[in-house]
């Protein structure tokens, strides 16, 4: 969700919604992200900054957390939606990831299941949400390369084709978070600019859409082996 | 619902907001179109020239739920209630309760080592929970959750090794686990009600992600089945939720991916209806079935009919007679057709 206020002062607000099998280390990465603090030298050559961490009242909780930045002159908040990675709770993942802007998918390179499960909330995502979510793949724990069982090659190669930005990071070590954010962050904003030119005034245009025909698929058969097809691979 | 009163193209006098960020969605502007044009109004906001833009939305809000929800607070449980009824959810979440309820926090899919409530925390949130649904204001509501949640974050690390940090993975089990311990059935219209009638900004913050959050949770315990391998309950829990996703998404929220998520609604197959009862599905069958909305947003659609209603009388008979045009007026079948006009 892009929102902003008058021209040449525009805030964007994006949710990005974490997820991952349990374990693979989500809930550090983004801790890490948010509660660590900047290298203000970094800051500079990025043209970042770190603003103000709105206060929740939940406090500094891993599971939901907010961040303000400043990317280029705009002004960005972000707000972070960890999700529960058990299999169990697969089923919750579309209320989580509704109106999300990114995706983070997180898989530990040591754990080659992981990495499948990635592949399975991708396709998941693409098929609920088009491509209009910015995909992160996202192979954490890199600190331990030696026990490395998901190949470079292949991370690589399967997010390029099915255009999500693969990273290395390690939460463990603090390598790669700023710049997986940064990134995601940008790619966020380019996405909510070219809807921006594309719409011209968004206001009149959602109105119209709102009131346009909602068709909605009540076929159980067809949604069981949609949904089988994609959970099951 | 926040409005978006301050806008600062409407009101050059007004500077920008302070206070987190504000959407003038299409659902939150809807009362304020009407507001904007109302004399009365416009003397409240200038007599209060040394109130900052966030607490005047703060204090319209109030105004708007008071004179809106309030005396219609009890009618939308009922419809609430009708609706759930209707689906069976709520005989599965009373169901799964008495299954589950002896579980302990890692039976429930959670961590070893996360604490849970003690008796007298536990209490403590009972109580909270209870103030939570006598509140008739959607936000006052959240506000109530959030707090409540946070107190299981403190149980949860009360008893921990220092240093240990957790994430949705074992919030998720622990709030199952306090549920579980309470009044599911109302618990369940508490989140229906701010589900519906919460602004969908107001979704996408701290406040939505511990509803998302509630919601999951009694949504794990209704659609609870021991036996069934997981995937199975996957893909038929998935199905439910976009139903809902889809709905919430399209009334109320930006257009940009309504294009990916209009498909056909036709009629389902026979056969499957008795296995999805359970779930948050209308039942399947024959097309008219599939005719009616699923029933909360019918709620939300009248909601916002009622309070566009209001403002509507408050303009036309000086504010002085809106209690008698109050819940009496509302018509049962209000379409959200209607309501969404009464937004635009």
């Amino acid at each position: 969700m892009a929102t902003g206020g008058g021209a040449g002062n525009k805030t964007y607000s994006f949710k990005v919604v974490l997820l991952g099998e349990g374990c693979v280390g989500k809930t550090s990465l983004v801790l890490r992200y948010c509660e660590n603090k900047f290298n203000d030298k970094h800051i500079t050559t990025l043209q970042a900054s770190f603003l103000t961490k709105k206060l929740n009242i939940t406090g500094k909780r891993a599971s939901f957390l907010t961040k303000k930045l400043n990317i280029t002159g705009k002004r960005v908040n972000l707000a972070i939606w960890d999700t529960a990675g058990q299999e169990r709770f697969h089923a919750l993942g579309p209320i989580y990831y509704r109106d999300s802007n990114g995706a983070i998918l997180v898989y530990d390179i040591t754990d080659e299941d992981s990495f499948q499960k990635v592949k399975n909330w991708v396709k998941e995502l693409r098929k609920m949400l088009g491509n209009e979510i910015c995909l992160c793949i996202v192979g954490n724990k890199v600190d331990l390369e030696k026990e490395r069982h998901v190949s470079v090659e292949e991370a690589e190669g399967y997010a390029e084709s099915v255009g999500a930005k693969h990273y290395h990071t390690s939460a463990k070590l603090n390598k790669g978070i700023e710049e997986l954010f940064l990134d995601l962050c940008k790619r966020m904003m380019e996405t909510a600019q070219a809807e921006e030119r594309a719409k011209g005034n968004g206001a009149s245009q959602s109105t119209t859409s709102r009131r346009g025909v909602q068709i909605v698929d009540d076929d159980p058969q067809a949604a069981t082996a949609a949904g089988g097809c994609c959970s099951s691979a | 619902m926040m409005l978006p009163l301050s806008h600062s193209t409407e009101q050059g006098a007004r500077t920008a907001l302070p206070g987190p960020p504000q959407t003038p969605s299409p659902c939150s502007s809807l009362p304020l179109s009407r507001l904007r044009g109302c004399p009365e109004i416009h003397i409240f906001i200038d007599s209060m020239a040394d109130t900052t833009d966030w607490e005047l939305d703060a204090i319209l809000e109030r105004s708007l739920h008071k004179v809106a929800l309030k005396p219609v607070n009890a009618h939308l449980y009922t419809c609430l209630q009708s609706c759930r009824d209707h689906d069976g959810s709520l005989r599965k979440l009373r169901e799964n309760q008495r299954l589950l309820e002896g579980r302990g926090v890692e039976e429930l899919e959670g961590t070893p080592g996360a604490g849970v409530p003690d008796p007298v925390t536990l209490e403590k949130i009972q109580q909270r929970w209870s103030a939570m649904h006598q509140s008739y204001s959607p936000s006052r509501k959240v506000h109530i959750l959030l707090k409540v949640c946070k107190t299981i974050y403190h149980s949860m690390t009360a008893n921990a090794n220092p240093g240990v940090v957790y994430g949705a993975d074992d919030f998720l089990p622990c709030l199952t686990w306090v549920i579980l311990r309470g009044d599911v059935v109302t618990l369940q219209l508490d989140t229906d009600y701010m589900m519906e009638l919460l602004d969908p900004t107001q979704l996408q913050g701290e406040g939505g992600y511990y509803l998302t959050s509630l919601y999951a949770s009694l949504f794990y315990i209704s659609s609870f089945r021991p036996r069934l391998a997981t995937r199975q309950l996957s893909t038929e829990a998935q199905q439910s939720l976009s139903q809902w996703q889809r709905r919430r998404t399209l009334h109320c929220n930006q257009s940009r991916r309504s294009t990916n998520r209009r498909t056909l609604r036709r009629p389902g197959h026979g056969e499957k209806g008795k296995e999805y009862s359970s779930d948050a599905e209308p039942e399947t069958g024959t097309g008219s079935v599939t005719d009616d909305p699923p029933a909360p947003s019918s709620v939300r659609a009248k909601a916002l009919h009622i309070i566009s209603e209001v403002v509507v009388a408050v303009r036309e008979e000086e504010g002085s007679r809106v209690e008698g045009q109050g819940p009496p007026a509302i018509q049962l079948q209000t379409s959200p057709q209607k309501g969404r006009q009464d937004s635009g």
